[in-house]
């Protein structure tokens, strides 16, 4: 350090050598910042204005758009629906790929490697793919879940436009493009279990759920926890293809939420400070939920180590 | 009566039962699972095969009754697909180049230089993981139109050039690398890009692997963005122009089933060959 100070020569390189880091991160951070965090900020401008996306007039009407949200019921419905599509996320994106990851630990070699491609073949699949192969799955005539209910007698129905199911087709659809992903975390987290602790419990007699109940599950935390917020996390974006592509929220706002809502506030009914409230809030909830997520994550990692 | 239980489990004969009853639990529940998840890919792949009458018989038939290959001619020429598939492969390998770049250049510097401000910058960079694009999709398209760039490739591609989850990978992979060797190139009087490209280039190729097969997947199945910013036909990527097939009142299931089968062909190939990139990728998100 002292000596580099007498010449004068060195004090570039040695400015160099400060920034380079900023400079090697500054493509992702602008790029980020651009196209995440400046529309972010702006989003939360808009909600504070009435305007409807062309008009050049913008009218400023503080949290009129906020208090507006709290006072219609739709909202509360929509709020309810959102946590619909978090509760089948957490069945089906966290428990069935966790449970099976645990099933399928003692598939090794070979015969595993096609069992997870199974597993995995329709994560490669677009969503929207997905959501167009599920509609013909779902058809009322000539669909095959019909045709497969027909054959123990049970009734078909009409998936997608009956308001009854909607919502629980759209999140099978989900479930089934997003569980492969997840199964493939939990099975990762599974095998870096290091083989000795598991050879231990099952000398002491662990055994059945026991041996699931007290020794996977702990050893197996920080990737449970981890799956269970992506989960969460990902329930309503997961879902707004299917969304977007088969019900559009439909029929009668039986399958909408709030991230679909705020999308149809701005590019269906232009109301773009309308759409900013609803997309503020959902940003906050979101939030919330991480950084609860991100507390217990520490909590328990701290207490297993 | 969980000791009645207890008592009745200790006797060996039903010991063994049950864990015959169990392990056939556990079979049927693990091939069920595998079902369900892979029987809608063939399910599409038998309806783009067979003859287009066959599709509403009343009975449902496993297996085609004969093979029409000419569906996939036929369902091709209804639609402008050429443009699409020249639109999707363009957007996909340009974004694959870029992408890659910004992601490794970033991962790198936060795996290995230590410098004011990292964890936070880190954090901040991450923390874009959790937040949808629905939630600010109205100011990202204001900011797209304002550069010219609605029905362009690069209105497509840069907004999502950087990706927190690829830095993220890069910068876990890059961790492992030990920080001997690159003290060693730089006591050597290696430069900092003599390092990058002599020392840690060539011992990233996996995360490069990951990195190059996940985006090209991000960019080929996208729809929410790309059918926002892409408003003509003529500037459509596959999977929006998939999305028209599907009618108001009519469908042509077999050409939208032949249709989709194709537009997954590219990613079902790259996984085949590479599943074992896909797994450790996958592995990496999820372990610290």
């Amino acid at each position: 350090m002292s000596y580099g100070a007498t010449s004068k020569s060195s004090s570039r390189p040695r400015r160099l050598k400060l920034l380079r880091p900023y400079l090697l991160v500054l493509p992702a951070a602008v790029f980020l910042g651009l196209f995440v965090y400046w529309p972010v900020v702006l989003v939360t401008f808009l909600s504070f204005f009435e305007w409807n996306m062309v008009s050049p007039q913008m009218t400023f009407v503080g949290l009129e758009n906020f208090a507006s949200r709290f006072a219609d019921p739709a909202f509360y419905r929509l709020l309810f629906q959102s946590l619909l599509y978090i509760a089948i996320a957490l069945l089906g994106n966290f428990l069935l790929p966790v449970g099976l990851a645990m099933l399928t630990l003692q598939l090794g070699g070979r015969c595993g490697d096609v069992y997870q491609s199974l597993i995995f073949t329709p994560t490669v699949v677009a969503v929207s793919v997905g959501a167009l192969l599920w509609q013909y799955i779902y058809l009322p005539t000539g669909g095959l879940l019909n045709a497969f209910l027909g054959l123990f007698g049970v009734p078909g129905n009409n998936w997608l436009n009956d308001p009854a199911t909607a919502l629980g087709s759209i999140g099978v659809i989900t479930a089934w493009k997003f569980m492969g992903f997840n199964y493939l975390i939990a099975l990762a987290g599974l095998m870096a279990i290091p083989k000795e602790y598991l050879e231990a419990a099952r000398v002491d007699g662990a055994a059945g759920w026991s041996f699931v109940r007290w020794v996977l599950i702990p050893l197996l935390m920080p990737t449970v926890l981890f799956v269970m917020l992506t989960a969460i996390l990902q329930a309503l974006p997961n879902a707004f293809v299917p969304i977007e592509i088969l019900t559009r929220g439909g029929p009668n706002d039986a399958s909408n939420n709030l991230l679909y809502a705020t999308y149809q506030s701005a590019f269906q009914f232009f109301q773009i400070g309308k759409a900013g409230a609803e997309a503020v809030m959902l940003m906050l909830l979101l939030g919330g939920a991480a950084v609860w997520q991100f507390r217990i994550l520490d909590r328990s990692l701290t207490y297993d180590r | 009566m969980s000791e009645k239980v207890m008592l009745m489990l200790k006797v060996s004969y039903n010991r063994q039962m049950s864990q015959k009853i169990k392990n056939a639990v556990i079979w049927v529940s693990v091939v069920v699972a595998a079902l369900v998840m892979f029987f809608p890919i063939y399910w599409m792949f038998v309806t783009a095969v067979r003859p287009r009458e066959e599709i509403f018989a009343p009975e449902v038939q496993l297996w085609p009754s004969e093979f029409v290959w000419s569906n996939f001619v036929e369902a091709w020429n209804t639609l402008p697909f050429t443009q699409w598939y020249i639109n999707s492969f363009a957007i996909a390998l340009i974004a694959v180049v870029i992408t890659v770049f910004i992601n490794l250049l970033a991962g790198y510097t936060f795996a290995k230089y230590d410098f004011p401000g990292r964890n936070v910058i880190f954090l901040l960079l991450l923390s874009t993981l959790m937040i949808p694009i629905q939630v600010y999709i109205v100011p990202e398209y204001l900011i797209v139109a304002q550069l010219g760039w609605v029905n362009t490739y690069w209105g497509v591609i840069f907004p999502r050039a950087a990706e927190a989850f690829g830095i993220f990978l890069v910068r876990q992979f890059m961790m492992s690398i030990p920080d001997e060797l690159i003290e060693a190139a730089r006591i050597d009087g290696a430069s900092e890009f003599t390092i990058f490209r002599k020392v840690v280039l060539p011992l990233s190729g996996p995360v490069i692997a990951v990195l190059i097969i996940f985006t090209f997947m991000w960019r080929w199945n996208d729809f929410a963005w790309p059918i926002v910013v892409l408003q003509d036909q003529e500037a459509y990527t596959v999977p929006l122009g998939l999305n028209l097939m599907q009618g108001a009142y009519y469908t042509e299931w077999t050409y939208l089933m032949a249709m989709t089968l194709v537009s997954i062909l590219p990613m079902l190939l790259i996984f085949i060959f590479f599943q074992r990139y896909f797994v450790q990728g996958i592995a990496r998100t999820g372990l610290k």
